[in-house]
C-alpha cells in the first residue's frame, strides 16, 4: 500500500499557502457557511483544530501495526521454513552419474547415485555395487565416488573370477556391465 | 550415533587385516578370506582425519552399530565372518565331511531311556 493514501500529495496555491489533501473549502475546520463554529444544524461539536494531524499519526500508527504483524507473520514462516529445511538434509536424494569425462570410460546407462547428507559433509553411494564415497560438498562426493568406482573397476581387471567371493563378484558384474573402457584408450 | 570418520576406517581396515591398495583419491582396502576378496571399500586419502566415512559399514555388510561395536573390539574378526557366513555373503570351504553336524544333536540328558 502506497503511504500516499495516508498523505495526499500538498496543493500548491498561487499564494504561497499550501493545502494538504483534497480540501477546497478555505473556511477554517469547525465553521459553517454562515461562519460561526457553534451554529451547526446538527448539534454536534465541530472537529478541533488540527484534528487532521491527530488523524495522520493514528493512520500511521495504524500502518505500522500491520507492517509489524506482517513481520510477525513473516518470521513465522521462515522458521517454519527453515524447519522443514532442516528435516529434509536427512532424507537421501538420488543423483545420477552420466559420465566419467575426461577419464576414458563410457557408461551404458546413467548410475544411480544416493546422496545423503552427514555431519561433516556429503555420502555418495552407489548402492548397486555397494560402494560409496564421501566430500564436503555434494560436488565432491559424487567426484569421489566416480573415483573409488574407476579405481574398482581397474582392480578388478587383473583379478580372476575365482578369487572373488559371491559379493565381490556380483559388484564385478555389476561394474563390467555398466561400464566399458572408450575405444580411444 | 557417532559419525564414523577415517580413523575409524582405518582401525576397522587394521583388524581385518586388510590389503591397502593405494588410489588417486582413495586407498582401497581388501579384505580376504580364504584366498577370496570378500568385502572392500575405500578410505579417503587426505590429511583430515575427520572426514566422514559413514559408508563403510554397509561395505562390510553391517550396521553403523555393529560397525562400531567392531572398531571398540566388542565383535571380533571371527564374529564378522560368521556374520557374512550367516549372511550368505562368504561361502566358506572348510565344510564338514559329516553331513548331521549341520543340525546341531540335542544331547540326551543322562539317565532318561529312549523312547
Amino acid at each position: 500500500m502506497s503511504i500516499s493514501k495516508f498523505f495526499p500529495p500538498a496543493i500548491h496555491r498561487n499564494d504561497d499557502s499550501v493545502e494538504v489533501g483534497p480540501r477546497r473549502d478555505k473556511r477554517p475546520f469547525g465553521q459553517n457557511r454562515r461562519g460561526s463554529a457553534s451554529e451547526t444544524k446538527t448539534g454536534i461539536m465541530p472537529p478541533k483544530p488540527g484534528w487532521e494531524i491527530d488523524l495522520s499519526e493514528l493512520l500511521v500508527k495504524a500502518r505500522v501495526e500491520a507492517i509489524e504483524r506482517d513481520v510477525s507473520d513473516l518470521k513465522k514462516s521462515i522458521n517454519q521454513i527453515l524447519n522443514i529445511i532442516e528435516h529434509t538434509k536427512a532424507i537421501p536424494f538420488a543423483s545420477p552419474i552420466v559420465t566419467f569425462a575426461p577419464e576414458l570410460f563410457k557408461l551404458s546407462t546413467p548410475l544411480n547415485v544416493v546422496l545423503t547428507q552427514v555431519e561433516n559433509g556429503y555420502i555418495a553411494s552407489f548402492p548397486e555395487a555397494n560402494l560409496g564415497s564421501s566430500g564436503e560438498t555434494m560436488h565432491e562426493a559424487i567426484e569421489n565416488l566416480k573415483d573409488l568406482i574407476l579405481t574398482v573397476y581397474r582392480e578388478f581387471e587383473s583379478m580372476d573370477d575365482d578369487s572373488l567371493g559371491p559379493a565381490i563378484l556380483k559388484q564385478k558384474t555389476i561394474l563390467f556391465n555398466l561400464i566399458q573402457r572408450s575405444r580411444e584408450a | 550415533m557417532a559419525k564414523i570418520t577415517k580413523d575409524h576406517a582405518e582401525k576397522a581396515a587394521k583388524k581385518l587385516s586388510a590389503t591397502i591398495i593405494p588410489g588417486a583419491k582413495h586407498d582401497i582396502a581388501k579384505i580376504f578370506y580364504e584366498n577370496k576378496l570378500i568385502a572392500q571399500f575405500g578410505i579417503r586419502r587426505g590429511s583430515k582425519k575427520d572426514l566422514p566415512h559413514d559408508y563403510v559399514p554397509e561395505q562390510l555388510h553391517l550396521t553403523k552399530s555393529q560397525f562400531m561395536e567392531f572398531v571398540l573390539c566388542r565383535i571380533s574378526q571371527s564374529d564378522w565372518i560368521a556374520l557374512l557366513i550367516q549372511k550368505g555373503i562368504v561361502e566358506t570351504m572348510l565344510k564338514s565331511s559329516d553331513p548331521d553336524e549341520k543340525t546341531p544333536h540335542r544331547r540326551k540328558k543322562p539317565g532318561r531311556p529312549d523312547s
